[in-house]
């Protein structure tokens, strides 16, 4: 780890290496500071705008780093003293505590991003039933979104959530007839690393004389990799490695004799040497990853699609994987570099001209309902958020820590049929908009304006969103909007769709039903779920 | 989401203004002489039966374990697949015998969960495919080895073999699915404008996507409205006119432009799918209450409501996840694969109700096989496969391909028991298209590649499980081009049938 000091240099450094930015603490105008924050977190309030404004990105960046880590496990483990139940539904109670009330929104929002690229779910089943483990994996998210790269991948690596998910727990050495599982193997390098094919600087895929892409590795890679994930299993009091009682909160333990001997072949002519302990074998095969060229592009341009745009230009990659690569101190890896260099370049500072067709992103379906909650401060009267999303799965195709299978709910480059297909581009979030998710997510946003975040008998215990500002100027829909506009739209709103919405709404009596009616049908508009 | 073709509101037509309507949807697609064939095609049927044809694909996504689907039951070849299987072994007594029609000197079984589909086996009703799966050019294990022939791009990645088995395009990337190419040519033949002939079950999917148009996207219990649209209230009015303005400005951003058309068409695409569904009869055949089974139902629903709908030709996409076995596989397909019998036998039994047996085919696929060699708790990514096929036009009761041998070290072994496949997904995927109305002319337009394995114009049928009626040809098969391996004494060759 490096020291604060040096990272504010090379965050500087990076800054001014990759972007035309003027002044770096200057304030902005409220438009701006919503836009910014729409990518920075997972939507912002009024307030959170006005302050943005007038710190300015990178203080406000810098701030954020500061803060005090939001973690979701300490909800559950204080129900478990409490003797009170706990289950998948009270780790996403948790979840929502933390995302709505916590003072590290761009962690959070980094976390949720990262959870989609070290994919694990609690549609398994022994997921499903550890929900402190799970809520210990996002808490190391958490962690490590701020911190390095290589910490990040060991320690999504040895996590015994992703040992279950990805099975390279209790994967044992190779006997006659028995060969170590190749599961974990083959993702860490497909989707936690370097990716299938050979990459440029930019992100772009290096071709053959035949126009293919070249592969990264071939299957003999995989097998040889699928020896290093072997010997791993609960850090359990007994130290036994089949029969041990499951351990989910703390790393995998090294079990030396289940462990693969001998010498193991990495990528471009490295191998690990015959002999070491078997946690010196899986560090070494991290920092081969970890080091190898693709990784830094892989991942930037992965990171600018969760955050930023999902067809971000060849050079932003490149800025991005070049502050990934060096923070301007010679440190490789670090994660305020990187991202510090998606938010405050100057493809996702500048707003896309209207000749600029292929610019943006589709909101992820879910985040629009996390964004309502978040910007009218979705609360119950006693203090909590009781909000189980058991129906989000089917509703929005999507839940956080749901995804069915370690693709994550979407691909990166899922190129949806019709115009950005023609056009040659991706839009990853297309793949779960399909015509039950466009509508099924639409009444659930309804259903989020004008009523509860969940079902609940008692009244107390209802989390509803916050309107009490819009609804006391909703009797001029024209001013109902225009705070809307800011708040949701960053006040990107057409005048065409500004007048539809005002003729729309001016046909409503009461201003309650005005600004729900509002709201709901700027959640489900094209200007508004189309990011730019 | 709908094709993409003059979308006409509101929705609610009648059937004799969609048959009115017929006429002027074939023209302007892109293949026209084709279209003008298949309406000939059509027609010359009609008055008769109405001709209709459904295809449907159950794809059991994370690489289904298929070596104990269809296991060797005889005393030396059980002992070899046991060897190379070592604990995934399924024990030669639990295996549910079936008797292919054409003898290749080996006794076969099912996994014992699947006891309703060997009783469709036996009925001449269920075929089996043998180790098919993704090749972009016949494949030997010395090509293999040397890199002389290429090789489907991401072999063995779950994210790439699913898009190949849905392109059949292994040699490309960003390619359309094979449905989506027969949508371009026959689904003028339908007299709908505002509904896709393919739809999905499970969401979006390469299969059913062409350049231009993708599947309209139903659930288990059908399509899916906007709650308050169109609904009487003057709220609900204020709501719905809103939305429509909305949805109708032009948008330039093509994400906003994507978004507003699948709002629009999703919104449409209900009113009139939810109408024709009501319009049919409920189904006597009862299925099970699990997520498969009402997909199932809502697929025979579907077919049901076929001439409300005004389709000749529908594909159905279905998938079922969870066959990613890296551990546990012995138990997960034990409570896994029950689910998957009941499901079939039930839609074949719905089928019989509609009458359309003959006219409506299932067949199986998924990402690709799985190493026949354990990890000690499950099999890892592999190739080759073995798959099903369903339905009454399928000639049934017999298997297919070439039965690969599945010893350590066979000429098809890659490592571990990764096999290279005997039959490419081309063969298998030309069989069903021609079936299901391709004209032979066409048919290297849906699928490219198919040249490298068989030749279109060939009077043999690409490997035969299917009754060709259009055609009346005798079944011969093995007209594909011969394949990479050939097969060691005792091991099927060609097997013709009738």
């Amino acid at each position: 780890m490096i020291s604060r000091d040096a990272w504010l240099g090379s965050c500087l450094l990076a800054i001014a290496a990759g972007s035309h930015i003027a002044a770096a603490t200057s304030s902005i105008s409220p438009e701006e500071a919503a836009r910014f924050l729409t990518q920075a977190t997972l939507g912002a309030d009024w307030e959170e705008i006005q302050q943005l404004a007038e710190l300015g990105p990178e203080t406000w960046i810098e701030g954020q780093f500061e803060r005090p880590v939001g973690y979701h496990q300490p909800f559950l483990d204080s129900r478990r003293k409490l003797g009170q139940e706990v289950s998948a539904e009270h780790r996403r109670w948790s979840w929502w505590e933390q995302v709505l009330t916590g003072s590290d929104p761009l962690r959070q929002r980094v976390a949720l991003a990262l959870s989609e690229h070290f994919v694990v779910s609690d549609e398994v089943g022994a997921i499903h039933d550890s929900p402190e483990g799970l809520a210990n994996y996002y808490d190391m998210l958490l962690d490590q979104a701020f911190g390095n790269y290589r910490e990040l991948l060991g320690a999504v690596t040895l996590h015994p959530i992703m040992g279950v998910y990805l099975s390279h727990l209790k994967n044992e050495r190779s006997a006659p007839g028995r060969f170590p599982d190749e599961n974990y193997a083959r993702e860490v390098l497909q989707l936690f690393s370097i990716g299938l094919f050979r990459l440029r600087p930019d992100g772009t895929p290096w071709l053959d004389g035949a126009g293919q892409p070249i592969p990264t590795y071939d299957n003999s890679d995989i097998t040889e990799f699928a020896k290093i994930f072997t010997g791993l299993s609960f850090d359990s009091p007994s130290r036994d490695f089949d029969e041990g009682s499951p351990v989910w909160t703390a790393p995998m333990r090294m079990y030396e004799e289940y462990h693969e001997p001998g010498p193991k072949y990495l990528l471009r002519g490295r191998f690990v040497p015959p002999g070491q302990p078997g946690l010196h074998d899986i560090a070494d095969a991290l920092d081969n990853l970890f080091t190898h060229p693709n990784t830094g592009p892989f991942v930037s341009r992965r990171l600018i699609q969760r955050l930023v745009t999902s067809n971000p230009n060849p050079a932003y990659v490149e800025r991005v994987a070049a502050a990934f690569a060096d923070n301007g101190a010679g440190v490789r890896g670090d994660m305020k570099a990187v991202i510090a260099a998606i938010l405050l370049d100057p493809e996702a500072r500048t707003r896309p001209n209207s000749s600029d067709v292929g610019r943006g992103m589709l909101r992820e379906s879910f985040l629009r309902r996390v964004h309502l909650a978040r910007a009218f401060n979705a609360s119950n009267r006693v203090g909590s958020w009781p909000i189980s999303d058991g129906g989000a799965p089917e509703s929005f195709s999507q839940r956080p820590l749901s995804s069915p299978t370690v693709f994550n709910f979407f691909l990166p480059d899922h190129r949806p049929a019709g115009p950005i297909r023609e056009a040659g581009l991706v839009g990853p979030e297309f793949q779960i908009f399909t015509s039950m998710t466009a509508l099924s997510s639409a009444n659930a946003l309804g259903v989020q304006a004008y009523g509860a975040m969940n079902q609940d008998d008692d009244a107390l215990m209802e989390v509803r969103l916050d309107l009490s500002d819009e609804i006391a100027i909703a009797a001029d829909a024209r001013s109902l909007v225009d705070r809307l506009d800011l708040l949701l739209m960053y006040g990107s709103m057409s005048g065409a769709m500004r007048q539809i919405l005002i003729s729309g709404l001016e046909r409503l009596e009461t201003p309650e039903e005005r600004a729900r009616m509002a709201l709901h049908l700027i959640a489900i508009s094209p200007e508004y779920c189309a990011v730019k | 989401m709908s094709k993409d073709r003059k979308r006409t509101r509101p929705a609610k037509l009648s059937r004799r203004q969609f048959l009115g309507q017929a006429s002027c949807a074939a023209v302007g697609t892109t293949a026209l002489m084709s279209t003008v064939l298949n309406m000939e095609m059509f027609s010359t049927l009609a008055g008769t039966a109405p001709d209709y044809k459904a295809l449907v694909c159950l794809f059991f996504s994370g690489g289904i374990d298929s070596f104990n689907l269809l296991v060797p039951r005889g005393a030396a070849e059980h002992a070899e697949y046991a060897g190379a299987r070592g604990d995934l072994a399924l024990p030669r007594e639990s295996l549910l015998p079936i008797n292919p029609a054409t003898a290749d000197g080996r006794e076969y079984g099912l996994h014992p969960a699947l006891s309703d589909l060997a009783g469709l086996f036996e009925q001449s009703r269920l075929a089996l495919l043998a180790n098919v799966g993704t090749l972009v050019e016949p494949t030997t294990l010395d090509q293999y080895r040397n890199g002389s022939v290429a090789l489907p791009l991401g072999l063995f990645s779950h994210s790439d073999q699913v898009m190949h088995w849905q392109t059949s395009l292994p040699d490309r990337r960003n390619a359309s699915g094979w449905a989506g190419r027969m949508a371009e040519i026959l689904d003028a033949g339908n007299c709908n404008p505002n509904l896709s002939m393919n739809i999905s079950l499970s969401g979006t999917n390469v299969f059913q996507t062409s350049e231009s148009s993708s599947h309209y996207t139903i659930g288990p219990n059908g399509s899916q409205g906007l709650e308050r649209y169109g609904a009487n209230s003057p709220p609900s009015q204020a709501f719905t006119t809103t939305v429509d303005g909305l949805l109708g400005q032009i948008y330039h951003n093509l994400f906003e432009k994507t978004y507003a058309t699948r709002m629009r068409r999703a919104i449409d695409a209900h009113l009139e799918f939810s109408a024709a569904l009501d319009s049919v009869p409920p189904l006597s055949t009862e299925f099970a209450d699990d997520d498969l089974s009402r997909r199932f139902r809502m697929i025979a629903l579907t077919i049901a409501a076929r001439e409300a709908l005004c389709m000749r030709r529908q594909t159905f996409f279905v998938e079922v996840g969870g066959w990613d076995h890296h551990d546990e596989v012995l138990a997960n397909q034990e409570a896994m694969l029950p689910r998957i019998n009941r499901a079939l036998v039930d839609f074949e039994a719905a089928l019989d109700e509609l009458g359309l047996a003959d006219q409506v085919t299932v067949f199986t696929a998924s990402d690709f096989g799985r190493t026949l060699s354990s990890n000690g708790r499950g099999s890892d990514h592999a190739w080759g496969g073995n798959h099903m096929i369903v339905g009454g036009a399928v000639r049934g009761g017999d298997l297919y391909g070439t039965f690969p041998p599945l010893y350590p070290g066979s000429p098809l072994d890659t490592d571990r028991g990764r096999l290279i496949p005997t039959t490419s997904v081309d063969q298998y995927f030309a069989e069903l298209a021609l079936w299901f109305g391709v004209p032979p002319a066409d048919l290297e337009l849906v699928l490219p590649n198919l040249g490298r394995f068989y030749a279109a114009g060939s009077s043999s049928p690409p490997l035969g499980f299917l009754a060709q009626a259009a055609r009346g040809r005798a079944a011969i098969r093995g007209a594909g081009r011969t394949m990479g391996y050939r097969g060691t004494p005792g091991s099927s060759a060609g097997h013709g049938r009738r």
